[in-house]
Protein backbone atom coordinates (compact mmCIF):
# COMPACT_ATOMS: atom_id res chain seq x y z
CA UNK A 1 0.00 0.00 0.00
CA UNK A 2 1.18 3.53 -0.66
CA UNK A 3 0.91 6.38 1.80
CA UNK A 4 -2.46 7.24 0.20
CA UNK A 5 -3.74 3.75 0.95
CA UNK A 6 -4.26 2.86 -2.73
CA UNK A 7 -2.51 0.50 -5.13
CA UNK A 8 0.17 2.17 -7.26
CA UNK A 9 -0.75 3.33 -10.77
CA UNK A 10 -0.87 0.47 -13.27
CA UNK A 11 1.99 0.28 -15.81
CA UNK A 12 -0.13 1.22 -18.83
CA UNK A 13 -1.53 4.33 -17.15
CA UNK A 14 1.98 5.22 -15.96
CA UNK A 15 3.28 4.89 -19.54
CA UNK A 16 0.50 7.02 -21.03
CA UNK A 17 0.80 9.82 -18.47
CA UNK A 18 4.61 9.77 -18.67
CA UNK A 19 4.38 9.99 -22.46
CA UNK A 20 1.89 12.87 -22.48
CA UNK A 21 3.72 15.04 -19.94
CA UNK A 22 7.39 14.26 -19.15
CA UNK A 23 7.66 13.27 -15.48
CA UNK A 24 3.88 12.96 -14.90
CA UNK A 25 4.12 9.18 -14.58
CA UNK A 26 6.71 9.46 -11.82
CA UNK A 27 4.65 12.16 -10.12
CA UNK A 28 1.61 9.85 -9.93
CA UNK A 29 3.85 7.04 -8.66
CA UNK A 30 4.99 9.24 -5.77
CA UNK A 31 8.49 10.01 -7.12
CA UNK A 32 8.06 13.77 -6.97
CA UNK A 33 11.71 14.87 -7.09
CA UNK A 34 12.48 12.64 -10.05
CA UNK A 35 9.32 13.85 -11.78
CA UNK A 36 10.38 17.46 -11.37
CA UNK A 37 13.89 16.68 -12.64
CA UNK A 38 12.56 14.87 -15.73
CA UNK A 39 10.00 17.59 -16.49
CA UNK A 40 12.49 20.45 -16.18
CA UNK A 41 15.26 18.76 -18.18
CA UNK A 42 13.13 17.42 -21.02
CA UNK A 43 10.88 20.45 -21.49
CA UNK A 44 13.86 22.83 -21.21
CA UNK A 45 15.80 20.84 -23.82
CA UNK A 46 12.82 20.78 -26.16
CA UNK A 47 12.13 24.49 -25.81
CA UNK A 48 15.83 25.36 -26.11
CA UNK A 49 15.98 23.39 -29.37
CA UNK A 50 12.86 25.12 -30.65
CA UNK A 51 14.16 28.60 -29.78
CA UNK A 52 17.68 28.18 -31.16
CA UNK A 53 16.27 27.07 -34.50
CA UNK A 54 14.27 30.28 -34.76
CA UNK A 55 11.01 28.66 -33.56
CA UNK A 56 10.41 26.83 -36.84
CA UNK A 57 11.72 23.28 -36.54
CA UNK A 58 8.62 21.65 -35.02
CA UNK A 59 5.89 21.11 -37.62
CA UNK A 60 3.93 18.29 -39.18
CA UNK A 61 4.64 17.70 -42.84
CA UNK A 62 4.65 14.74 -45.21
CA UNK A 63 7.98 12.89 -45.09
CA UNK A 64 9.33 14.80 -42.09
CA UNK A 65 10.52 11.88 -39.96
CA UNK A 66 12.09 14.19 -37.38
CA UNK A 67 8.61 15.00 -36.07
CA UNK A 68 8.04 11.33 -35.25
CA UNK A 69 11.06 11.41 -32.95
CA UNK A 70 10.09 14.83 -31.54
CA UNK A 71 6.64 13.41 -30.70
CA UNK A 72 8.32 11.36 -27.97
CA UNK A 73 8.31 14.56 -25.87
CA UNK A 74 4.51 14.31 -25.66
CA UNK A 75 1.81 16.98 -25.73
CA UNK A 76 4.29 19.85 -26.11
CA UNK A 77 5.09 18.66 -29.67
CA UNK A 78 1.43 18.92 -30.64
CA UNK A 79 0.97 22.31 -28.95
CA UNK A 80 3.92 23.74 -30.85
CA UNK A 81 3.80 21.61 -33.99
CA UNK A 82 0.15 21.72 -35.05
CA UNK A 83 0.06 25.49 -35.70
CA UNK A 84 3.62 25.35 -37.11
CA UNK A 85 4.37 25.35 -40.83
CA UNK A 86 7.40 24.22 -42.80
CA UNK A 87 9.89 26.92 -43.86
CA UNK A 88 9.13 28.01 -47.42
CA UNK A 89 11.26 26.24 -50.05
CA UNK A 90 14.30 28.27 -51.07
CA UNK A 91 14.30 30.44 -47.96
CA UNK A 92 17.46 30.22 -45.87
CA UNK A 93 16.85 28.96 -42.35
CA UNK A 94 19.03 29.88 -39.37
CA UNK A 95 22.37 28.06 -39.23
CA UNK A 96 21.32 26.57 -35.88
CA UNK A 97 18.24 24.94 -37.42
CA UNK A 98 19.78 21.46 -37.52
CA UNK A 99 21.28 21.57 -34.02
CA UNK A 100 17.91 22.84 -32.71
CA UNK A 101 16.22 19.89 -34.39
CA UNK A 102 18.76 17.60 -32.72
CA UNK A 103 17.89 19.10 -29.31
CA UNK A 104 14.17 18.54 -29.80
CA UNK A 105 14.76 14.99 -31.06
CA UNK A 106 17.00 14.14 -28.09
CA UNK A 107 14.29 15.49 -25.75
CA UNK A 108 11.78 13.16 -27.44
CA UNK A 109 14.08 10.14 -27.13
CA UNK A 110 14.88 10.91 -23.49
CA UNK A 111 11.18 10.95 -22.72
CA UNK A 112 10.90 7.44 -24.21
CA UNK A 113 13.53 6.38 -21.65
CA UNK A 114 11.54 8.12 -18.90
CA UNK A 115 8.35 6.32 -20.02
CA UNK A 116 10.15 2.97 -19.75
CA UNK A 117 11.45 3.91 -16.29
CA UNK A 118 7.91 4.84 -15.18
CA UNK A 119 6.62 1.43 -16.36
CA UNK A 120 9.41 -0.44 -14.55
CA UNK A 121 8.86 1.63 -11.38
CA UNK A 122 5.13 0.92 -11.50
CA UNK A 123 5.67 -2.84 -11.92
CA UNK A 124 8.20 -2.88 -9.07
CA UNK A 125 5.89 -0.91 -6.75
CA UNK A 126 2.94 -3.17 -7.51
CA UNK A 127 5.03 -6.27 -6.78
CA UNK A 128 6.17 -4.92 -3.43
CA UNK A 129 2.66 -3.85 -2.40
CA UNK A 130 0.92 -7.06 -3.61
CA UNK B 1 33.77 23.12 -34.75
CA UNK B 2 31.46 25.66 -33.12
CA UNK B 3 28.59 23.15 -33.33
CA UNK B 4 30.44 20.95 -30.86
CA UNK B 5 29.79 23.61 -28.19
CA UNK B 6 26.06 22.97 -28.60
CA UNK B 7 26.60 19.34 -27.65
CA UNK B 8 27.82 20.21 -24.13
CA UNK B 9 24.39 21.19 -22.66
CA UNK B 10 22.94 18.14 -24.39
CA UNK B 11 25.51 15.93 -22.65
CA UNK B 12 24.59 17.42 -19.27
CA UNK B 13 20.89 16.73 -19.84
CA UNK B 14 21.48 13.19 -21.10
CA UNK B 15 23.79 12.44 -18.12
CA UNK B 16 21.25 13.53 -15.51
CA UNK B 17 18.30 11.77 -17.16
CA UNK B 18 20.37 8.59 -17.62
CA UNK B 19 21.45 8.57 -13.97
CA UNK B 20 17.93 9.37 -12.77
CA UNK B 21 16.56 6.31 -14.57
CA UNK B 22 19.15 4.09 -12.88
CA UNK B 23 19.20 5.45 -9.33
CA UNK B 24 16.52 6.17 -6.73
CA UNK B 25 18.43 8.45 -4.33
CA UNK B 26 18.31 12.10 -5.42
CA UNK B 27 21.69 13.16 -4.02
CA UNK B 28 23.31 10.19 -5.74
CA UNK B 29 21.61 11.16 -9.02
CA UNK B 30 23.02 14.68 -8.77
CA UNK B 31 26.52 13.47 -7.86
CA UNK B 32 26.73 10.75 -10.50
CA UNK B 33 25.03 12.96 -13.12
CA UNK B 34 27.56 15.70 -12.52
CA UNK B 35 30.44 13.25 -12.80
CA UNK B 36 29.11 11.76 -16.04
CA UNK B 37 28.47 15.18 -17.56
CA UNK B 38 32.01 16.32 -16.69
CA UNK B 39 33.39 13.16 -18.30
CA UNK B 40 31.34 13.62 -21.47
CA UNK B 41 32.18 17.34 -21.68
CA UNK B 42 35.86 16.48 -21.32
CA UNK B 43 35.48 13.98 -24.14
CA UNK B 44 33.90 16.60 -26.39
CA UNK B 45 36.65 19.13 -25.61
CA UNK B 46 39.34 16.53 -26.36
CA UNK B 47 37.59 15.62 -29.60
CA UNK B 48 37.35 19.28 -30.61
CA UNK B 49 41.04 19.79 -29.77
CA UNK B 50 42.00 16.73 -31.82
CA UNK B 51 39.95 18.02 -34.78
CA UNK B 52 41.57 21.44 -34.49
CA UNK B 53 45.11 20.00 -34.38
CA UNK B 54 44.36 17.67 -37.29
CA UNK B 55 43.00 20.57 -39.32
CA UNK B 56 45.90 22.86 -38.40
CA UNK B 57 48.89 20.57 -38.82
CA UNK B 58 47.98 17.48 -40.84
CA UNK B 59 45.29 18.31 -43.40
Amino acid sequence: MTKFGKRPLDPFAAAVTAFLVPGAGHMLLGRKQKALLFFCLIVATFLAGWFISGCENVYFARGRWHTLVQMGAGVITFIIGLPGTAPEPGRTVMHTFEIGTLYTMVAGLLNVLVVMDAVVTSIRLRRTTA
Amino acid sequence: MIDLVFLIPLCVVVSFVYEATHTEDMSLILRKGLRLSITLTGGIILFAAALYLLDRFVL
